[in-house]
């Protein structure tokens, strides 16, 4: 069995997705299958697992995002009022923006623990929900700026090094959101006996 | 309780080959029936998400078998058809049945 097999099974277990589909693909695997064969079996898994969970609790979809949205307007006013995030519009390796940027990290890290954390039953799928609806705001604030850097690099070296910046806050949100949503999901042993 | 009556064409393949394998249906035989009589290259995950709808049709049900080591021990799912979803394939057949019927076109080999 290939190293990164157990670590698939984890993330799939840590997804909601059924156990047992895990084992089929280990047994497949053991019957000499190969490790590109897994992961696209475990891509797959993820992709329909995930989307079919949020569309069959599209309310709860919903729930994910209010909360999600509750926690972070009240990091947005401690921001404001009590540890200022001042994150320069350009590139800047300094004390302030790599405070800032850590701050973003574990703030939405927490978000994601307390969206998993409210949504036991399928945590990560509605974290998931929350980090692709504040993307799609953070996109959705600065499309032009977005689209113009992005242009810009195309043709401009020069210019992906703030294209890099412009992606790094909303970036480091998308990965504290999960790894604050997989640190809150439940594991797999104690969901089932929680459902029983 | 079965909240909608009817079966996707998906979803017939994955009831049919739960039928046709009886007591020994779990994720990787049903993968293969399917896999065998249609040709088609099947996903686990799209399989698995598949008889999760049948299951909260009401279409078929499941029980957890043994883990073994080759599993990392997780546990196999069976899966069973119920007898409502027996009901709603013999209706599904019919159904396609009567669609089928008179269609000159379809009969003969002829595309």
């Amino acid at each position: 069995m290939n190293l990164s097999h157990p670590a698939a099974a984890w993330i799939l277990e840590r997804l909601g997705i059924d156990s047992s589909l895990a084992g089929d693909l280990l047994e497949e695997c053991s019957r000499g299958r190969s490790t590109f064969w897994y992961w696209k079996q475990v891509l797959v898994a993820i992709w329909t697992g995930v989307g079919s969970a949020i569309l069959a609790h599209k309310l709860l979809a919903l729930r994910a995002v209010a909360t999600g949205c509750a926690v972070n307007g009240l990091w947005l006013f401690l921001w404001s009022r009590v540890v200022p995030v001042n994150l320069p519009a350009t590139p800047r390796i300094s004390l302030g923006s790599m405070t800032s940027l850590l701050l973003i990290l574990l703030t939405q890290a927490v978000t994601g623990w307390v969206v998993a954390r409210t949504h036991r039953a399928h945590a990560v799928p509605m974290v998931l929900v929350f980090a692709v609806w504040l993307a799609a705001w953070y996109f959705a604030g600065s499309l032009s700026d977005a689209s113009r850097l992005l242009v810009d690099s195309m043709d401009q070296p020069r210019f992906r090094i703030y294209l890099a910046w412009y992606f790094t806050p909303v970036t480091l949100e998308f990965v504290g959101l999960l790894l604050g949503g997989l640190a809150g999901a439940q594991p797999p042993g104690r969901r089932a006996r929680a459902q029983e | 309780m079965a909240r909608q009556n009817y079966l996707g064409e998906f979803e017939l393949v994955v009831i049919l080959a739960v039928i046709r394998l009886g007591a020994g249906a779990y994720g990787v035989p049903i993968s293969r029936e399917i896999e065998e009589q249609t040709g088609r290259d099947v996903a686990f995950g799209t399989v698995y998400s598949t008889l999760e709808r049948l299951q909260r049709k009401g279409f078929v049900r499941s029980d957890l078998g043994d883990a073994t080591p080759e599993r990392g021990g997780r546990a196999k799912r069976y899966f069973r058809v119920t007898q409502t979803g027996l009901r709603t394939v013999r209706e599904t057949k019919q159904n396609l049945s009567k669609l089928w019927r008179g269609l000159r076109v379809l009969e003969g080999g002829m595309a």
